[in-house]
C-alpha cells in the first residue's frame, strides 16, 4: 500500500469518526430534548397560576434549545422574564390556546444565527403546552372569581335572611304584647263571675284598645307586603293636604295628651296636590306616631308651607333624637333603631312604608336629628302631580332592587 | 315578715293584669311591689328584698337581662326566684351570669302564674 492510500484511508477514518461523534452528539441532544418534551406534561400541571405557567415556559424553553434568556409577553400586557435590547439572535413564537393567541415568547442569545428551524418547532411544542396551561389557569381564575362573587352574594343573602328572621321575631313580639293583654283580661273577666260592671267595662275597654293596636300592626304588615309585590293601590285625586293633617293630629292628640306632650299643627300654605289622602294619612300617622313614641317631654309640631314647586311638611319633635350613623338606615325595610332604644317596640316597617308611599307620589323625605335635642322629618310633595303609572313603575323597580 | 312579689314591666296593661292576677296573694299577707322599668325594679328589689320577681325583658333604662345579671351578682339578692315574662318570639340564650329560674312567653296563662307563685312562695290562695 502506498503512503498516499494510507493517508487517504486514515483521513477517511478520522472523518467518519468525527461524523459518528457528531451524530452521536446530535442523537444525545435529541434524546435530551425528547426527554424535556416528555416532561412538559408534568411541568405544566393542572392548577398552576398564570405567573407560574409563564415562569415554567421560560425555564423549559431556554433549557430545550439552550438559549441564553427569554421573555413572555401576554395579551393583557403582563411581562415575565428578562428582555434584551439588541440580541444577536432572537426567536419569537406565539402562545396559542384553542381560543386564539394569548401572548408571545421571545428567546434570545448572544451568538449570531443561534436558532434553527428545528428550535422553532421545539419552542412551538413547549408554547402549545403552556397555552393549554394558561387557558386552564384562566378558567380556574375565572371560577375562583365566580366563587368569590357567589360567596359575596351568599353573605348578602344571609344578611337579608337574618333581617327577615329578626323581622319575624319583632313582629311576633309586636303581636304578642297586645295579645297578652287581650288574653289576660278576657280570661280574668271569664273567671271572675262577681266582677263589678265598672271593672269589667274597664277591662273590655283595654281589650278593645289592644285589639285596635293589633289591627294597625296587621294592616301595616299587609301594606308592606302589597308594596313589595307592587300591588299597593292608590286613588289619586287633586285635593288639599291640610284636612288630612288635621285628621291625623286629631287622631293622635289622645296619645300625645297621655304623655303630656303638646301637639301643634301650623298650616301656612295649603295648595291642591295630586294625592291619595288615605296613604297620606298613613304617612303622617307614622311620622307623628313615631315622634310621640320617642319624645318624653316637650312638643311635636307639624308645619305645612309651600315653595314654587313643592309643598313642604315638617314634623319636628323634642325627643331623644337619632344617632348620625343610624340616619341613613332608618328608611330601610325592617330596620329599627334598636341600638339606642331597644326598649321601644316597632316592626321596622313604618318608615319603609312612608318612603314607598312618597316615592309613588313623586315626593321625598329628609331627616335631620340631634341626640337629646330632637328629630325633624321633612316631606316634600311636588305641586305638579306626577303621572301615577310612571312613578308606580319606578317604585316597583326600587322595591325589587332592595329585595 | 311578709313575703313579697315584685312585678317589673314597662307595659301598663301587663302590670295591671299581673297585679290583678296576683291580688289574691295580698289577702294572704303577700306584698305586691310594681316597677315600670329595670332601674325602678332594681331600686325596689334593694329596698324590699322580694321572694319572687316577674321580670319583662325589653324595658327602657335597664333591660330585664341586665337587671337579672345585677341581681345574680348581688350578695343579698342573688337567690331571688326570677321568672322572665317575655313577648319575644324566640327565647334568648341567657348568659351564665344572668340565669332566671324560669322563662314564660306572653301571652301567659293567669292560672299558670298563680300556680307558680303558690308553689314558689308556699302559700295557697283561694281562687274562686
Amino acid at each position: 500500500m502506498t503512503n498516499s492510500t494510507e493517508d487517504r484511508l486514515s483521513s477517511d477514518l478520522a472523518n467518519s469518526q468525527k461524523q459518528v461523534e457528531q451524530l452521536s452528539q446530535e442523537v444525545l441532544e435529541l434524546y435530551r430534548q425528547v426527554n424535556l418534551l416528555y416532561r412538559l406534561g408534568d411541568v405544566f400541571c393542572a392548577g398552576l397560576q398564570t405567573d407560574e405557567v409563564c415562569a415554567r415556559l421560560i425555564s423549559e424553553s431556554t433549557k430545550v434549545v439552550r438559549a441564553r434568556s427569554a421573555q413572555v409577553v401576554l395579551g393583557d400586557g403582563r411581562r415575565f422574564g428578562r428582555s434584551v435590547d439588541t440580541p444577536a439572535s432572537k426567536l419569537s413564537v406565539a402562545i396559542e390556546t384553542p381560543q386564539g393567541r394569548v401572548g408571545e415568547i421571545t428567546l434570545v442569545d448572544k451568538k449570531r444565527g443561534f436558532f434553527t428551524a428545528a428550535d422553532e418547532k421545539l419552542i412551538r411544542a413547549v408554547a402549545r403546552q403552556a397555552g393549554v396551561a394558561l387557558e386552564n389557569s384562566r378558567r380556574i381564575e375565572a371560577l375562583t372569581e365566580q366563587n368569590e362573587a357567589l360567596e359575596r352574594l351568599n353573605d348578602e343573602l344571609r344578611a337579608i335572611d337574618q333581617m327577615k328572621s329578626d323581622f319575624v321575631s319583632n313582629v311576633s313580639h309586636e303581636l304578642r304584647t297586645p295579645l297578652a293583654s287581650i288574653k289576660g283580661f278576657a280570661a280574668t273577666i271569664l273567671e271572675d263571675r262577681e266582677m263589678p260592671e265598672e271593672v269589667s267595662r274597664e277591662f273590655v275597654t283595654i281589650i278593645n284598645d289592644e285589639s285596635d293596636k293589633l289591627m294597625v300592626i296587621i294592616n301595616d304588615l299587609l301594606d308592606v307586603s302589597r308594596m313589595m309585590s307592587g300591588h299597593m293601590e292608590y286613588h289619586i285625586r287633586r285635593q288639599p293636604l291640610g284636612p288630612t293633617l288635621q285628621d291625623v293630629v286629631a287622631l293622635l292628640r289622645i296619645q300625645a295628651d297621655a304623655k303630656g306632650l303638646s301637639l301643634n299643627l301650623d298650616i301656612i300654605d295649603d295648595v291642591r296636590l295630586d294625592i291619595d289622602t288615605t296613604r297620606m294619612s298613613q304617612v303622617f300617622i307614622n311620622l307623628v306616631g313615631n315622634a310621640i313614641k320617642f319624645t318624653e317631654r316637650g312638643s311635636i309640631s307639624l308645619k305645612m308651607t309651600a315653595t314654587e314647586n313643592e309643598t313642604v311638611v315638617s314634623v319636628s319633635d323634642t325627643g331623644i333624637g337619632i344617632a348620625k350613623e343610624l340616619l341613613p338606615h332608618i328608611f330601610d325595610k325592617f330596620y329599627r333603631v334598636e341600638n339606642i332604644v331597644h326598649t321601644k317596640e316597632g316592626t321596622g316597617i313604618g318608615l319603609a312604608l312612608v318612603r314607598g308611599i312618597l316615592d309613588y307620589h313623586g315626593g321625598r323625605i329628609e331627616v335631620t336629628s340631634r341626640i337629646g335635642a330632637g328629630t325633624v322629618f321633612t316631606v316634600y310633595l311636588p305641586r305638579t302631580g306626577v303621572t301615577a303609572s310612571a312613578s308606580g313603575k319606578t317604585l316597583k323597580e326600587s322595591e325589587e332592587s332592595i329585595l | 315578715m311578709n313575703k313579697r312579689i315584685l312585678i317589673v314591666d314597662d307595659e301598663n296593661y301587663i302590670r295591671l293584669l299581673l297585679r290583678r292576677t296576683l291580688e289574691e296573694f295580698e289577702f294572704e299577707g303577700v306584698v305586691l311591689d310594681v316597677a315600670e322599668d329595670g332601674l325602678q325594679g332594681l331600686e325596689a328589689a334593694r329596698a324590699h328584698r322580694p321572694d319572687l320577681i316577674f321580670l319583662d325583658l325589653m324595658m327602657p333604662h335597664l333591660d330585664g337581662l341586665e337587671l337579672c345579671r345585677i341581681l345574680r351578682a348581688d350578695e343579698h339578692l342573688h337567690d331571688v326566684y326570677i321568672i322572665i315574662l317575655t313577648a319575644k318570639g324566640q327565647l334568648p340564650d341567657f348568659p351564665a351570669d344572668a340565669q332566671p329560674n324560669q322563662c314564660l312567653t306572653k301571652p301567659f296563662d293567669p292560672d299558670q302564674i298563680v300556680d307558680l307563685a303558690q308553689e314558689i312562695l308556699g302559700i295557697q290562695v283561694d281562687y274562686d
